[in-house]
């Protein structure tokens, strides 16, 4: 089954993000060779367990440092990062969101909660275009100090991941930071807060509405060699694939659309008439499909 | 028009000037490797105070003025203040903030291999150092108050 397949998938990304488990010994985060790799999903640099760097703070990093950087014409980390988040986007688009992503995987986790279910406006989606402009490119490199540094805007102020995955974890790691509670701690605790009720009642609520990585795989979903793929003249409108859908597409509507994470759930679980598929450089690949449309019975 | 004779040797003296000149910085970021900086904690009487900063870190340019200011205070005391750079890409970026702020204590360039041999996960991070030993770690940028506050308590028996 795909979806047992994905959730494996998840479990042992989430893990691998975070497999440093010496962290309660050393009380620090792990330092190695391996954090100037990023991983493909969101996951913070700061996290005690994590192993990679996370591609949003690269990004800032590069941004918040880009005058002293184009002064110094150091500018290799920076392009390492686009040119990471280009090559996986354009393989792939946002298929990482569905399968790699721990803070994704979270988001599903806490869905399962059983509650009464709400859809939101399909205008905030354009919503992590706003982040992922103001927060990650403009205000790190526009507002910069007397030196010419920016702030990671992002980091700082919205990142529910890095309060949850950093900021309480290295608080009860490192008691001499409690000293340094203020203000912008209780902001951060405030949007995690918010977003950890909204993951109950709203399907991937941080990644429809603010995730700027999402924004920036979207961008490739039209063009990437993997594609889905939609047969009109076999779609019958039943809206199982919305119903079944993490991120609350339509596909009926388009295939590849901005929030389609392909996670393949609406052509393994939900499409009975085979109006949904998928390509590889242009390339349809053999149905793998376990359920089969069922067969009409006969008229008599 | 004629060139005066003496213009090519005054340009060449001057870009000579200019490339030298920040060779005679009164306070040059040097390299430093983690033996010299175990070496620089083996201190007597007086504790160290080595403060983990980078150039790209927000709370440590803040930060770096007050211990400049502390120093100037408290250096005829016996104050022994040392700025280790953790920035991945050499002491340049350093050594302009350094320039800026006209600091006056020791600065000197590890690089990130500093982070992982002091166990330093945030900047700025201020290791005090006795006998050779990280006796406390003051991690995130502190006001002056605080500051301050702790320099005094550490110098009282200290002999200058």
């Amino acid at each position: 089954m795909m979806w047992v397949l994905r959730r494996w998938i998840q479990t042992a990304a989430t893990f691998l993000s975070n497999a440093y488990l010496m962290f309660p010994a050393s009380r620090n985060i792990y330092q190695g060779r391996l954090k100037s790799v990023c991983t493909p999903g969101l996951n913070c640099y700061s996290c005690p367990a994590a192993t990679g760097a996370c591609p949003l703070g690269s990004l800032q990093n590069f941004y918040a440092t880009l005058r002293p950087g184009l002064e110094q014409g150091r500018l290799h980390v920076g392009l390492y990062v686009i040119g990471f988040l280009g090559i996986i986007g354009s393989l792939v688009g946002r298929m990482p969101c569905a399968w790699v992503c721990p803070f994704g995987f979270l988001q599903e986790i806490i869905y399962k909660i059983p509650s009464r279910k709400f859809e939101i406006p399909h205008v905030l989606i354009y919503g992590k275009y706003v982040f992922l402009g103001l927060f990650i490119v403009i205000l790190p490199a526009v507002v910069v100090d007397d030196f010419g540094y920016g702030v990671t805007w992002f980091c700082k102020y919205v990142c529910p991941a890095g309060t949850l995955e950093a900021g309480i974890p290295m608080l009860a790691l490192q008691p001499s930071l409690r000293e340094l509670i203020g203000p912008l701690f209780y902001n951060k605790m405030a949007v995690l807060l918010l977003f950890l009720i909204l993951m109950v009642f709203i399907k991937r609520p941080f990644c429809r509405v603010v995730c700027p990585l999402g924004a920036i795989y979207s961008l490739f979903n039209r063009v990437s060699v993997f594609r889905m793929v939609h047969h009109p003249d076999k779609c019958v409108l039943c809206e199982e694939c919305y119903r079944h859908c993490p991120m609350g597409v339509r596909f009926y509507e388009g295939a590849n659309q901005v929030d389609c994470i392909r996670c393949l759930k609406c052509y393994q679980e939900s499409c009975k008439f085979g109006a949904i598929s998928y390509e590889v450089a242009g390339i349809r690949l053999p149905s793998i499909r376990t359920k089969r449309p069922e067969k009409e019975a006969p008229a008599d | 028009m004629k060139t005066p004779r003496f213009v090519p040797i005054l340009t060449a003296i001057i870009i000579v000037f200019i490339s030298v000149v920040p060779t005679f910085a009164q306070n040059k970021v040097e390299p430093i490797d983690i033996e010299g900086v175990n070496k620089m904690m083996i201190v007597q009487d007086c504790p160290l105070f080595l403060v983990a900063t980078a150039a790209w870190c927000g709370p440590c340019r803040q930060e770096l003025p007050i211990l400049n200011k502390l120093y100037a205070k408290y250096k005829e005391h016996g104050l022994k203040l040392v700025a280790i750079s953790l920035d991945a890409d050499g002491p340049a970026g350093m050594q302009r903030l350094v320039d800026a702020l006209d600091l006056k204590f020791p600065v000197y360039w590890a690089g990130e291999r500093m982070a992982s041999a002091y166990n330093i996960f945030g900047v700025p991070t201020i290791l005090i150092v006795r006998e050779g030993k990280v006796q406390e770690r003051i991690i995130g940028k502190r006001d002056e108050n605080f500051l301050e506050r702790k320099i005094s308590s550490l110098m009282s028996n200290c002999k200058p």
